[in-house]
């Protein structure tokens, strides 16, 4: 059998030579001499049964060099050999081009031992464009550079394995990479262990950049809050970090006003990872809408319902699902609200900031309503009939449903708030209670008393237990029409169910400016449900 | 022979006075202490430092503030450091106090690098001491045990540091030993010190596990965190223009030298229900916070380099000649010329600086009367004199093995400086030579002709940014370097030991 498989490889050997690709396997250099080789992997091939090592001294690039290796370089395998990468047992597949490796000779001259270590260096940066295959990475030098990466190859989170369709435009990186010439082998790539969203998007007028504290300080600060500006509640000239990472620093005097996108920096602290000087804005308008086309040559996106052409620019901040992005990294019918002025001497207006979230409201969630009938502690429990909300209205289904309580990821709220759902047991039977489920998993068991009585506004300001709304308007479900209602202040109980970006949440999640959607108590007009609209 | 005896009693008793002088700490490694808290230097408290750290005892993360002292001393090669923390939190009504002594037993092996193990202090009886109060529960520390290994490698122009430690800490709750609370402690860390910045980063795996076996319903309950904290002395280099125009100078720069401190944690741990008792629902806390000391500015000066006026090398110039690396005042500066060996050797010296010690430490080096005699110095190179100006950094880099010369004795210092010879050497200073193979091949167009000897330097030198080659990419071996590449090597140089390895060790770690 090893005879059979020692003709077949003399056999392709020949073939080599003779097609002007001769594979000789000796080298007279002493050090070879009884047999051990080492050097660095410039190419190996397992279907072959060849490998090939640049010269001793890790020359072998030049053409002419090249030649020099097929015929004083090149090893053969014949038969199975142990293979080590790394100190662990590896097969040939795992060698890859940089490795350094130590070949063993037997007496006939092929390999009988191969043993490498990798050389893979890690390549900071942000996804450009998602591709499964090969995403475009943005370098943190600049460059931009497609990088293959094989199907097998694992991305990592917090330490825990991610599927690949988890990365998204935007996200920071770091990829292990051997790189040897033009191959490029990719070991793994890691997400951000915390990726911190854009905490804002503000504009304000300049007043002045401290180069020395690396600070700029604006006065009379907007956000801009779901679709809008808003005045920030800080009065006065508020002093912004610029971050570490972001380069780009006002040269000059500066004036005008300052769009700035800040997020949570290394230290913890909000600092600018973007930012743009404008004049004053002119004729600005505010829109929500969705991308119709967008192109990256003519810097230009057009807007589906509005139809309005809106140009962007290198200074416009654009933030996609709480990530920083490039206009580029925008698709079709994105959902986007953005900012944008007609500067003077321009045709069209030119976005300052453009904001796309794609997980919002519920979500993937539901909220059901329903009395228990029956409890099986710490498995499941049933309840009589359900109401499912379903936009504006609770839908009854007179059919018993049951729900599973999963310990670690199942929460009790009650009147007092937090409960135990260890405790959850027979006692329970015939109490009314709401139930948020994400795809047959319950998440949430509420015991907060019955509501329904649609609200929508947008949050003013956040109050002791709860905030106050404005520009409320109240759904008449007898006239099936949504009429405006008087600002007011919204309780919220403890036992509240609050949903955000498709998640359960707590009240600490509401910020000013939010838009939310209200499900409140009849009597006493307490926010029961609260969902974060945008 | 009576004055011989008194000097000889003299000489040991002033020895002992002195290894028993309480010593300032390393700039980087052990300043956080080992309890996953970070510090910064305070100035108004001997031996003091800022300190922040997070207390998950009780199952809910709560930040403690306050000070941290730490001293040292040194007795029979045993090093004794004293930890003690009086930190507080008063909106959670939480108060923490704590001193731990450590003895450290160190040995420099034959490659000149240095193993470290420390341990709880065996000839104290009380090596340890903790109380915790949080909102009227005590927590008070009855059993401790910990042990630390550290590596200390040091090169030419950094010294870099990788340890780990353990432990596991037992508190007994309102001093009832059947209600307690143990936390399991795992730790690596990294540093690394040198002129430019110097980075301390650990990560700590903690395990708690409470159990409550007194009162009305016994449970327990058990949680984790990771928490990494990183220290980190940096510098910068802001340019500072003028405002009048009639002043005797150009604007010129300013370095900006500040230290700060960053603490990241992740817990996860149980939800507690409105009774406080535990639920089996995991909540995580993630948060992140600092402490940062206000920089300190100096000026650099402004060299006369007026004939660069509008050149693009002239920033990285000015710099190198205001922080002494290009020797002089720049009139008779020639960008054009070539640097000699010598030269080369001169500025690369200056611009990797010694690593700094702390002051203390250095009152501790010793001269006896046994060290009278003179010796003759000797220089290591045929063609240096002892008298030559440059002998004392040139044999300094010898010593170091950033040079080894050029062979039979000799370093010809006035010949001129290749590429191959400059980038080996600045590869030698920095200690990095294991991150590319022996005899790598490089991304240069001209890899074949690299020699053997700087092939591994010029890949290295590439991966870290310090030299790629020319625009066209090629490595130039044999090429001479003019002022203008020197200044531009070196600019590289010190932005990478300034910037790229506080990322490395700092930044990333934190966010990976």
């Amino acid at each position: 059998m090893r005879f059979i498989k020692s003709a077949m490889v003399f056999a392709m050997l020949l073939c080599l030579v003779f097609s002007g690709q001769a594979a000789v396997v000796s080298e007279a250099a002493g050090e070879e001499a009884e047999g051990y080789i080492s050097g660095v992997v410039r190419e190996v091939n397992p279907s072959l049964g060849y490998i090939t090592l640049y010269r001793w001294d890790g020359s072998g690039m030049s053409p002419e060099a090249q030649d020099n290796l097929t015929r004083f370089r090149t090893y053969s395998f014949a038969y199975s050999i142990p293979v080590t990468r790394d100190e662990h047992q590896a097969a040939l597949e795992d060698v890859q081009p940089g490795d350094y490796a130590f070949i063993q000779l037997d007496e006939e001259g092929y390999v009988a031992w191969l043993s490498t270590r990798s050389y893979y260096k890690p390549i900071y940066g942000t996804i450009y464009r998602v591709n499964l295959a090969s995403p475009v990475l943005k370098q943190d030098d600049g460059i931009y550079r497609s990088i293959s990466v094989a199907v097998n190859v694992p991305i990592y989170q917090n330490d825990q394995l991610i599927a690949r369709n988890q990365i998204q435009e935007g996200d920071r990186v770091r990829i292990l990479a051997q790189i040897d010439g033009t191959n490029v082998h990719v070991q793994g790539i890691e997400l951000l262990k915390d990726p911190k969203p854009v905490s804002a998007i503000y504009r304000g007028n300049v007043e002045y950049y401290d180069e020395l504290n690396n600070t700029l300080a604006l006065s009379g600060v907007q956000e801009f809050v779901n679709g809008r500006w808003e005045y920030s509640s800080f009065i006065g000239v508020r002093s912004f970090p610029y971050s570490r990472d972001y380069k780009d620093r006002p040269s000059g005097r500066i004036s005008g006003m300052a769009y700035i996108a800040v997020q949570e920096d290394i230290n913890g602290e909000d600092s600018i990872v973007m930012a743009a000087f404008r004049s004053k804005p002119q004729n600005e308008m505010v829109f929500t809408d969705n991308v119709l086309a967008l192109s990256n040559t003519l810097n230009r996106l057009e807007l589906q319902n509005t139809s309005q052409v809106i140009g962007f620019d290198a200074g416009t901040i654009a933030v996609k699902n709480g990530r920083l992005v490039d206009m580029g990294s925008l698709n079709t019918m994105d959902n986007v609200q953005l900012s944008a002025d007609k500067p003077i001497g321009s045709s069209i207006l030119v976005s300052q900031v453009v904001v796309s979230n794609t997980s919002k409201g519920m979500g993937s969630l539901a909220i059901y309503r329903g009395r228990i009938k029956t409890v099986d502690p710490l498995r499941s429990f049933t309840v009589e009939s359900f109401a499912e909300l379903s936009g504006s209205k609770w839908l009854f289904s007179n059919t018993p449903k049951t729900f599973g309580i999963d310990l670690s990821t199942t929460r009790l709220l009650e009147n007092s708030g937090t409960g135990n759902m260890l405790t959850f047991d027979e006692n329970f039977v015939t109490q009314s209670v709401y139930i948020v489920e994400d795809t047959g998993k319950t998440l949430l068991v509420s015991t907060a008393p019955y509501a329904d009585v649609q609200e929508r506004g947008r949050v003013m300001s956040l109050t002791d237990n709860g905030f106050r709304l404005r520009e409320a308007m109240m759904y008449n479900s007898s006239k099936r029409v949504w009429t405006s209602a008087p600002n007011r202040d919204v309780n919220v109980p403890a036992n509240a169910i609050i949903i955000k970006d498709g998640k359960t949440a707590d009240l600490s999640a509401i910020r000013p400016g939010d838009s939310v959607r209200i499900v409140s108590n009849n009597a006493n007009r307490d926010g029961i449900i609260i969902i974060v609209e945008s | 022979m009576k004055a011989g005896l008194l000097k000889k009693i003299s000489v040991v008793v002033m020895t002992i006075i002195m290894l028993m002088m309480p010593t300032e700490v390393l700039a980087v490694e052990g300043t956080l202490g080992y309890e996953g808290g970070i510090s910064a230097v305070n100035t108004n408290v001997k031996n003091g430092y800022y300190y922040t750290e997070m207390c998950f005892v009780s199952g809910k993360p709560i930040y403690l503030t306050g000070t941290l002292t730490i001293d040292k001393r040194v007795r029979n090669n045993v090093e004794t450091a004293t930890y003690t923390y009086m930190l507080a939190n008063a909106e959670e009504q939480a108060t923490l106090e704590r001193v731990i002594i450590y003895e450290t037993v160190s040995e420099t092996k034959p490659n000149g690098q240095i193993t470290e193990s420390t341990r709880l202090s065996t000839t104290t009886s009380r090596p340890f001491r903790e109380q915790i109060d949080i909102g009227g529960t005590q927590y008070i520390l009855s059993e401790y045990s910990f042990s630390k290994s550290l590596l200390t490698d040091p090169k030419p122009a950094i010294n870099y540091y990788a340890g780990e430690f353990a432990g596991r800490k037992v508190y007994r709750i309102n001093n009832n030993s059947n209600n307690t609370v143990t936390v399991g402690i795992s730790g690596k860390l990294y540093a690394y010190d040198q002129y430019w910045s110097s980075t301390q980063t650990q990560k700590i795996q903690y395990t708690l596990e409470t159990r409550i076996l007194d009162g009305n319903t016994p449970y327990q309950w058990g949680g984790s965190a990771e928490v990494t904290v990183s220290t980190t002395r940096r510098q910068q280099i802001k340019y500072a223009e003028n405002e009048p125009w009639q002043i005797s100078f150009d604007g010129g720069y300013v370095r900006r030298t500040w230290e700060e401190a960053i603490l990241d944690y992740h817990a996860r741990l149980p939800e507690f229900d409105s009774n406080n008792m535990p639920t089996p629902v995991i909540k995580d806390y993630k948060s992140r916070t600092n402490i940062t000391v206000p920089p300190v500015l100096e000026r650099l000066m402004v060299p006369d380099i007026r004939q660069l006026d509008g050149h693009w090398a002239q920033e990285p110039v000015s710099i190198l000649f205001g922080l002494g690396v290009i020797p002089g005042t720049g009139e008779n500066y020639n960008i054009n010329k070539y640097v000699t060996r010598r030269e080369f050797v001169v500025m690369l010296m200056q611009a990797v600086r010694d690593i700094p010690e702390a002051p203390k430490l250095k009152t501790s080096t010793i001269t006896t009367n046994r060290n009278r005699s003179k010796t003759v110095e000797v220089s290591p190179f045929l063609d240096v004199s002892v008298d030559d100006p440059d002998y004392a950094l040139i044999k300094r880099a010898y010593e170091k093995k950033i040079i080894t010369g050029t062979g039979n004795s000799y370093f010809q210092p006035d010949a001129y400086v290749t590429y191959a010879e400059a980038i080996k050497m600045i590869v030698n200073a920095l200690g990095l030579e294991n991150l590319a193979p022996p005899y790598s091949n490089t991304p240069y167009v001209d890899n074949d002709s690299i020699p053997a000897y700087a092939r591994n330097a010029a890949a290295v030198a590439y991966s870290l940014g310090i030299f790629q080659g020319d625009e066209r990419g090629y490595f130039n071996p044999s090429g001479r370097i003019t002022n203008e590449q020197a200044a531009k090597l070196f600019y590289n140089l010190i932005r990478y030991m300034g910037d790229e390895l506080v990322k490395d060790y700092a930044d990333r770690m934190l966010s990976f």
